[in-house]
């Protein structure tokens, strides 16, 4: 069955709610693994194991592969509050999951994202806005995996290139941070220079705001301006996720074919 | 996850090179980088120590041709291989696009060798993708040297699900580009596959 791009998105966001209402009450997906014999879980085929955060790593549950609801070991918990949170968000995040994977759900999370045009000048208007309300130097759009993907202001000079994929490098960084304190995000970072300062934020958990300012600026007018913009530009990007699952226009590589990439290849 | 602006006419895919530590993966994207055009390439970031052993990731931008109108652009990454930085090879692995497994063919690395293929299953999983379901290739590096381990033991040791597989000496551009090419395609037609 291949999900419609519509119930693909909507589990994808009730699959991520649930994870991170399954990381904020402590637990940690791990991939599945056999059991070694002997264990108490042997010959049992688990799917997704989940630990308690705080060491030493247990068992909490898993997944048998006959599609039966998750089974819990409560008992391995000292603190039963963490038990009865764990066990709903994992029960949750089960459920999802297990929807997921019967109707292919999974197999398309992985998507490509695709920027259209109307989206695009709508990005680029915000940070044309946000670069001059806010006395910016340069305001950039930067996709969560480095690519740049808008910019307003004075770029000329910038590498941005190599910007954006350190900047993506950097947040990434931060984000292992956070994870290990138990914070979901730092969605705010602040590195002042001599001249030219930057300020990050992570909007809609998958673009990273990027203002560059200097002493035309200042850090309380950028954070002020930032919010506005960050809640415009996760409007957009909702718009432009939904409408890469949903393929609201003829993709570009249903024209290509494969001599097309053979050609690129060849010397 | 490879991203397409419509506007700027721009195919944009992430190959990420792995492997165990002073494998070669660092040496790949240099020589790749010495021997493009200057139009075709970016500027290089090497996040590395003093001692130059990768210490976040390598970064180079590609332009690798025209697509029917599209420009196609690869980013290429190496993960840091000793296995203390376990956990910036996760990040670094977030939105691949395609992965370059680079072997050491020395005898002494085979152990190592394996333990970072593991990892790179692993990673990948945590991640939600499936290294049998990704664009992946295999590059056996150092073929030079006296102690490189003969070409069938690597291939079942290192490549059991057979796909495609370069003979390297990376100083020396040997197969360093084939591999590039390779694992380009393979992406560009598993996007066209997607879509």
């Amino acid at each position: 069955m291949t999900p419609s791009g519509e119930a693909t998105y909507q589990w994808q966001q009730m699959l991520s709610s649930a994870a991170t209402r399954l990381d904020n009450a402590g637990g940690v997906l791990r991939p599945s693994k056999p059991q070694p014999a002997g264990s108490r879980w042997r010959g049992c085929d688990a799917k997704t194991e989940i630990f308690i955060r705080a060491p030493p790593l247990r068992w909490l549950a898993y997944t048998p592969n006959d599609g039966n609801p998750p089974v819990f070991a409560p008992d391995r918990l000292k603190d039963e509050r963490c038990v009865d949170s764990l066990t709903c968000s994992a029960g949750a995040f089960f459920g999802a999951l297990a929807f997921c994977r019967s109707t292919g759900v999974i197999g398309a999370m992985v998507q490509q994202l695709v920027m259209y045009e109307e989206e695009l000048q709508q990005i680029n208007s915000i940070c044309e806005v946000l670069q001059r309300d806010s006395n910016a130097r340069a305001v950039l759009v930067i996709d969560k995996n480095g690519q740049a993907m808008a910019q307003a202001g004075e770029t000329e000079a910038l590498d941005v290139t190599s910007l954006s994929s350190l900047t993506a490098g950097n947040v990434a960084a931060t984000g292992g941070i956070a994870s290990l304190l138990a914070e979901k995000e730092f969605s705010g970072q602040f590195h002042e220079g001599e001249k030219t300062n930057i300020h990050l934020s992570i909007v809609g958990q998958r673009i990273i705001l990027v203002i560059l300012f200097d002493e035309r600026s200042s850090l309380g007018l950028v954070r002020l301006r930032v919010r506005k913009a960050a809640a415009e530009l996760s409007n957009v990007l909702d718009i432009m996720v939904k409408k890469s699952q949903q393929g609201a226009s003829p993709s570009v590589f249903s024209e290509i074919t494969d001599d097309d990439i053979d050609n690129l290849f060849n010397d | 996850m490879s991203f397409i602006n419509y506007s700027s006419r721009e195919i944009n895919c992430k190959i990420v090179y792995y492997g165990p530590g002073l494998c070669g993966k660092t040496t790949n994207l240099q020589y790749i980088y010495n021997k493009t055009n200057p139009e075709a390439k970016g500027k290089m970031i090497s996040l590395a120590t003093e001692t130059e052993r990768t210490l976040f990731f390598d970064f180079l931008p590609l332009s690798l041709g025209e697509i029917r109108g599209f420009k196609t652009r690869f980013h290429l990454y190496t993960v840091p291989g000793q296995v203390f930085y376990d956990a910036s090879r996760k990040l670094i692995l977030k939105g691949v696009d395609g992965v370059v497994y680079v072997g050491d063919s020395q005898m002494e690395r085979t152990e190592a060798n394996i333990e970072s293929l593991e990892n790179l299953r692993l990673n990948l999983q945590e991640q939600g993708y499936d290294l049998d379901k990704l664009p992946y290739v295999v590059q056996y590096n150092k073929r030079d040297l006296p102690n490189a381990v003969p070409l069938a033991e690597l291939e079942e040791a290192l490549n059991p699900t057979k796909v495609p597989s370069f003979e390297a000496v990376a100083p020396k551009g040997i197969g360093v580009f084939d591999t590039l090419k390779t694992v380009a395609k393979l992406v560009l037609t598993e996007i066209k596959k997607g879509s």
